[in-house]
């Protein structure tokens, strides 16, 4: 590492340290040495990770990385190959009630009003209550994202942004601890992003949810999380475990870590990036 | 016909732009249906006066006014009993056609295997001409209804099941993935997001399997039956009625249209979400 990191909790895996040594409580997320790949190529190779509860972590890397399959796996849509996932001590199967997850192209029923949309994940986890309970929950949930008023509209009324704040008071709805996120605000533009970011800040603030957020970009990598893990080009490997500590918004202190925060991340990044345009000028096939 | 921009000063010293857009004639407001009729109505006309300076052996050809005579003496005589009959195989080819087809189709789309095995033998009894089965049929089935059924029901089946295999096959994955991963399981993934994204998929097989059925109820019938409005086509055509022959080829044109205004509000009504005409033609 560089001595710009100097002061910060930076890890990395030559270095072997150890992940979260100074959490004395079980991690509520345990990834053991886990492997996967589709035919002959191997996508994660032996990953290796503990994250504990409230922690905002995110996960970012070159496109193709893996990201996207490591956070399938956490949410028991795949096994891995070798190696284990403890999802609070127990091995994640689709449908879990402990976990939430918001998707990059929001994932809404088209066919579904946005209130139905939000009672989606009541109806199957929750079938005890009532339409008119699930109806207060998904009411309570949308009006948090500010969209009350447009319960009764289907999803393809609505914008990019508004959808995703479907998606978000959906996942929310069901209370989890565990909230997973694809590149939620990935297909928004600049300013509803930005946006959302917010919002998600302030949502995420009142709770003490654990959330494994998945993203190319840095900066929201950087403004939203507590933890950043940097994948590697595939097959992927944490290459860098950095904790984000960052003071008030508005201190000059806080410009100045956050832009060596940056600079570190995009250094190592860049590297990666440029491992897989490398790859695919000389054509190995690596996509 | 120009637009005006209106300028209009609040009581607080503002002013206010309204854009005045001038208002349409009754013509043009409502030109979807204006025109069409329009063009029908010179048709008519032209056809009718060529008619009258007898450019064409009556024999051969007719004009609106004499195919609207051979209409009334058809309403008056066998049309109503030959469309009875007609209906009733339409009805019931068509009611075997979704009965199989539908389930089928859903099978096929969602094992992977079974596709692979019978999607060339769907495929290509899709684009044969199976109307050339029809004399064979009638060795089978008979000279009654029952050949007429057949015929409906294979030449509608196809399309219904080219659809549903289909819209299985395209139903967006992430949204099965986010119905598992919000805890539905097993036959309500089917139930909840399966079968509503191959709605429109289904209407699209069933305007389709609707065209077919209309051919074959009539090539069934104009190749062998006693009564019907395909046979009944034929046989005014064979004695040279040819105004009556028309008037038969009218009534299957209003049918025609009748059902497919019928099939397009049921797409949108059906599947309000989504544009119609999604499918495979």
């Amino acid at each position: 590492m560089t001595a710009l990191m100097a002061g910060m909790p930076v890890h990395d895996e030559e270095r072997g340290v150890h992940h979260m040594a100074e959490a004395h409580v079980e991690p509520v997320i345990r990834i053991e040495k886990v492997c996967f790949g589709y035919g002959t190529k191997l996508v994660i190779d032996n990953v290796d990770v503990d994250i504990d509860a409230g922690q905002f972590v995110s996960l970012i890397g070159p496109s193709g990385c893996g990201k996207s399959t490591l956070l399938a796996m956490l949410d028991g849509m795949a096994s891995p190959d070798s190696g284990s996932i403890l999802v609070n001590g127990q091995a994640p199967r689709p449908g879990d009630p402990d976990r939430a997850m918001v998707f990059q192209n929001f994932a809404l029923m088209p066919w579904k009003t946005v209130l139905s949309n939000v009672e989606l994940g009541l109806r199957y986890r929750r079938p005890e209550l009532a339409k008119k309970g699930r109806r207060e929950i998904a009411r309570h949930f949308l009006d948090k994202v500010g969209l009350s008023s447009a319960a009764d509209l289907y999803p393809h009324n609505l914008s990019g942004g508004m959808q995703q704040r479907v998606g978000l008071a959906r996942a929310f709805a069901v209370e989890p601890s565990i909230m997973l996120m694809d590149e939620p605000f990935g297909a928004l533009d600049a300013q509803n992003a930005e946006i959302l970011r917010e919002e998600l800040r302030s949502l995420v603030a009142e709770e003490n949810r654990t959330i494994v957020f998945v993203t190319h970009n840095l900066d929201e990598a950087i403004q939203l999380s507590d933890r950043i893990l940097l994948m590697s080009a595939g097959p992927s490997r944490i290459r860098d475990d950095i904790r984000v500590e960052l003071p008030e918004v508005h201190s000059a202190e806080y410009v100045s870590r956050y832009d060596r925060y940056r600079e570190h991340l995009w250094d190592h990044l860049r590297h990666e990036v440029e491992t897989v345009q490398q790859r695919e000028r000389e054509g190995g096939g690596a996509s | 016909m120009s637009v005006i921009i209106q300028e209009n000063r609040r009581d607080d010293g503002t002013v206010e732009r309204i854009r005045v857009e001038p208002r349409k004639s009754w013509w043009r407001r409502y030109e979807k249906l204006t025109l069409p009729i329009t063009a029908v109505v010179i048709i008519l006309v032209v056809w009718e006066t060529a008619g009258a300076f007898a450019l064409w052996n009556p024999l051969f050809f007719s004009s609106p006014s004499q195919i609207f005579q051979g209409l009334i003496e058809l309403a008056q005589g066998p049309l109503w009993s030959d469309l009875a009959v007609s209906g009733t195989e339409f009805l019931i080819g068509m009611a075997i056609a979704l009965v199989l087809g539908v389930p089928l189709g859903i099978l096929l789309g969602s094992n992977r295997r079974l596709r692979i095995a019978f999607d060339p033998i769907v495929n290509a009894l899709y684009s044969t001409p199976i109307l050339v089965l029809t004399p064979l049929l009638v060795i089978w089935f008979g000279l009654g209804i029952g050949s007429k059924i057949a015929n409906v029901a294979i030449l509608a089946i196809f399309p219904v099941l080219i659809n549903m295999i289909e819209g299985v096959q395209t139903t967006d994955a992430t949204l099965i993935r986010a119905a598992r991963s919000f805890g539905a399981r097993g036959l309500r993934v089917y139930g909840d997001v399966t079968f509503p994204s191959i709605l429109p998929f289904f209407v699209t097989g069933l305007r389709l399997a609707i065209g077919k059925g209309m051919i074959a109820v009539v090539v069934g019938e104009y190749i062998a039956a006693t009564v019907g409005i395909g046979y009944r086509i034929r046989s005014d055509a064979e004695v040279f009625n040819t105004p009556r022959y028309l008037a038969g080829v009218v009534v299957m044109v209003i049918i025609s249209v009748i059902i497919m205004a019928i099939v397009k509000v049921f797409e949108r009504r059906m599947a309000p979400w989504r544009e119609p005409g999604s499918g495979r033609e």
